[in-house]
């Protein structure tokens, strides 16, 4: 295709392809231009926009995803299958979570401005990007769309010293992993002559070792992006420093995102056997270091958003295991697994922090274990709550986070890799250790001085319970029926392997 | 007449070189300034393997990657230097060894 006819053919059908994200676009444009003529008025206001916004795509994702819309756009550098449809839904899902959770936060914290939401806004369109891009450069793009608003979200607090200090660190092993990332693309540019994510394996017979180097950067770049040992250091510090609306979106939305990414180059960019052999067993020993080192941190922390920090690290590790899993079975059906577990996993971990935002007074953050002694008796609903959520990620039966990860053991079991899925068993019951210990603190332990324990709702929020409730029925409901969001996952999954339309 | 004739290797060469230098630079110096040089250095290495490269293959979209990518480096040290100007108001000091309130 020439150049002319390139341009030409970029119109109406390529920016209707990617209206999730568009809207996403368009509704932060227009905050900041509201938030610029209406400065009094434009907070809640906004934060309305969002969600307006956020929904808008859900909706959009979900119904293309039921009906099995599959459109390339922008001579294929993005195409909205169903696999990057379940991801853009699973990301508006969880951002609405969080810019739910914003509002009292930010305004105790006064810091309840219009830009908040716009950045939002702008990270999660890179993400609905992020898993549609069909070549590498369209990925490092949306990856970095996705990155720099959270960079400076991380930071909005910014007379605050932790705040200040987790985005300086975030920003530079972000931004250290991104170098990685993009010579890692240089180098299969070398070797494939395209960057173009389906014609990649073309690189290995040409040049095998710009090939191999330039996928393990690749790789590492990822493995920055979702936590992985041992590159796992930033994600402790960003959770704790970060205001807690922003560590909810953190937790959940820029911790589903690059799995989207991540799975399409590993499936098909390197989805062929020579380079499956070389990446799984890779995968497999990142994803044990990841669940052991993980957990065993998380036992001796007090701070339950550090502790939520090195969960959110064994937690990858629990997806990786799923991936190597796939990798191994060459099944669509074990990254459907994957991908519910994601799903679950926003659900369980937006409430989790729900409840510590909902605690958080003007001058201080519920983020202690001693902050939520005698919470059970004091404010029952708020520790039922927490406990559902806890429980969950423990991966207690009734309860969502149990099948995630029941399923994901599944496929490794029929995999063959019974020592991993051990390991992983033992790291679940390990991990039962922390989340129970926060439990404990809620329902068992009096407060030293004897006193009453005193909880404030300071500030009350709708929006902010609402999140609580959703995601707590979220949790319940869709773990006893797994099967429909399953389903969907797999419908989604199969995508990945068909030819671009 | 060319009398050293610079071809694909060398450029690959010096590009390697500038990487690990960048990567160096990170891991070693304790100026965030310098750190943030670093990453620079980093992108700016695999923007000239991939001109290198787009040079090579005869393929002109290589000369695209490399602008957008000086795009989006230039987008994130504009963030970087601003996250380095707010801790520095709070802190007093770019030294990334004083910058370690939260560990462990």
């Amino acid at each position: 295709m020439n150049f002319e006819t390139a341009v030409a053919n970029l119109g109406f059908r390529d920016l209707a392809g990617i209206s999730p994200a568009l809207n996403l676009i368009l509704a932060g444009i227009a905050i900041l231009a509201l938030d610029a003529i209406l400065p009094m008025r434009s907070k809640l206001l906004s934060a309305w926009i969002a969600l307006l916004a956020l929904a808008g795509s859900l909706f959009a994702s979900l119904h293309r995803l039921a009906v099995g819309a599959d459109i390339s756009a922008f001579n294929h550098a993005v195409r909205m299958d169903p696999f990057a449809n379940a991801f853009s839904a699973i990301i508006c899902l969880a951002s609405t979570l969080a810019v739910l959770s914003a509002p009292k936060y930010l305004k105790l914290r006064e810091v309840h401005l219009a830009e908040y939401y716009a950045l939002i806004l702008f990270s999660v369109s890179g993400m609905v990007l992020f898993g549609a891009s069909q070549d590498l450069l369209m990925m490092f793009l949306a990856l970095e769309t996705m990155s720099i608003p959270v960079y400076c979200l991380v930071g909005f607090t910014r007379t605050n010293v932790y705040s200040t200090e987790a985005s300086m660190k975030y920003f530079l092993i972000g931004a250290f992993a991104a170098g990685f990332l993009v010579y890692g693309i240089a180098l299969l540019y070398g070797a494939a002559g395209t960057v173009r994510i389906e014609d990649l394996a073309v690189g290995l017979d040409r040049a095998p070792g710009l090939f191999y180097s330039g996928m393990a950067l690749l790789l590492v770049g990822f493995l920055f992006k979702i936590g992985a040992v041992p590159f796992h250091m930033w994600t402790p510090d960003a959770y704790e420093g970060a205001p807690t609306p922003v560590t909810t979106f953190m937790a959940e939305a820029v911790k589903a995102a690059p799995f989207g990414g991540m799975l399409k180059v590993l499936f098909v960019g390197f989805g062929f056997e020579e380079a499956m052999q070389v990446w799984q067993p890779v995968l497999i020993g990142i994803a044990v270091l990841t669940m052991t080192v993980g957990n065993l941190i998380a036992l001796v922390q007090d701070d339950v958003k550090r502790m939520m920090g090195y969960s959110s690290i064994a937690h990858s590790g629990y997806i990786l295991v799923g991936v190597a899993a796939a990798a191994e079975l060459h099944s669509t059906d074990a990254l459907a697994a994957v991908l519910y577990y994601l799903f679950i996993y926003v659900l369980m971990n937006a409430g989790t922090f729900g409840v510590l935002i909902l605690f958080s007074s003007k001058d201080k953050d519920a983020n202690h274990l001693d902050d939520l002694v005698g919470l059970g008796r004091e404010r029952p609903w708020a520790a039922a709550l927490m406990t559902v959520f806890l429980l969950s990620l423990t991966g207690i039966p009734p309860l969502g986070g149990f099948f995630g990860k029941f399923y994901i053991f599944s496929y490794a079991i029929q995999a063959g890799m019974i020592p991993l899925v051990v390991i992983a068993i033992l790291n679940s019951v390990v991990s039962a250790y922390y989340y129970l210990k926060v439990i404990g603190a809620m329902y068992f332990r009096e407060p030293e001085d004897g006193a009453r324990a005193v909880f404030y709702f300071e500030g009350y929020s709708v929006f902010l319970i609402a999140m609580l409730w959703l995601s707590a029925a979220g949790v319940v409901y869709w773990g006893i029926q797994s099967e429909t969001p399953l389903l969907l996952a797999e419908q989604a999954t199969a995508s990945l392997f068909k030819p671009a339309p | 007449m060319t009398f050293f004739p610079v071809g694909l290797s060398h450029y690959l060469c010096l590009s390697g070189v500038l990487f690990t230098i960048g990567v160096l630079v990170v891991i070693l110096r304790r100026n965030l300034i310098v750190i943030f040089m670093g990453i620079e250095l980093m992108l700016n290495a695999a923007n000239l393997s991939i001109v290198a490269f787009s040079r090579h293959l005869e393929d002109m979209s290589g000369h695209v990657f490399v602008l957008l990518i000086m795009t989006v480096a230039a987008a994130e040290v504009a963030v970087g230097l601003a996250i380095l100007i707010a801790l520095f108001r709070t802190r007093r000091t770019i030294n990334a060894d004083e910058v370690s309130y939260l560990r462990w």
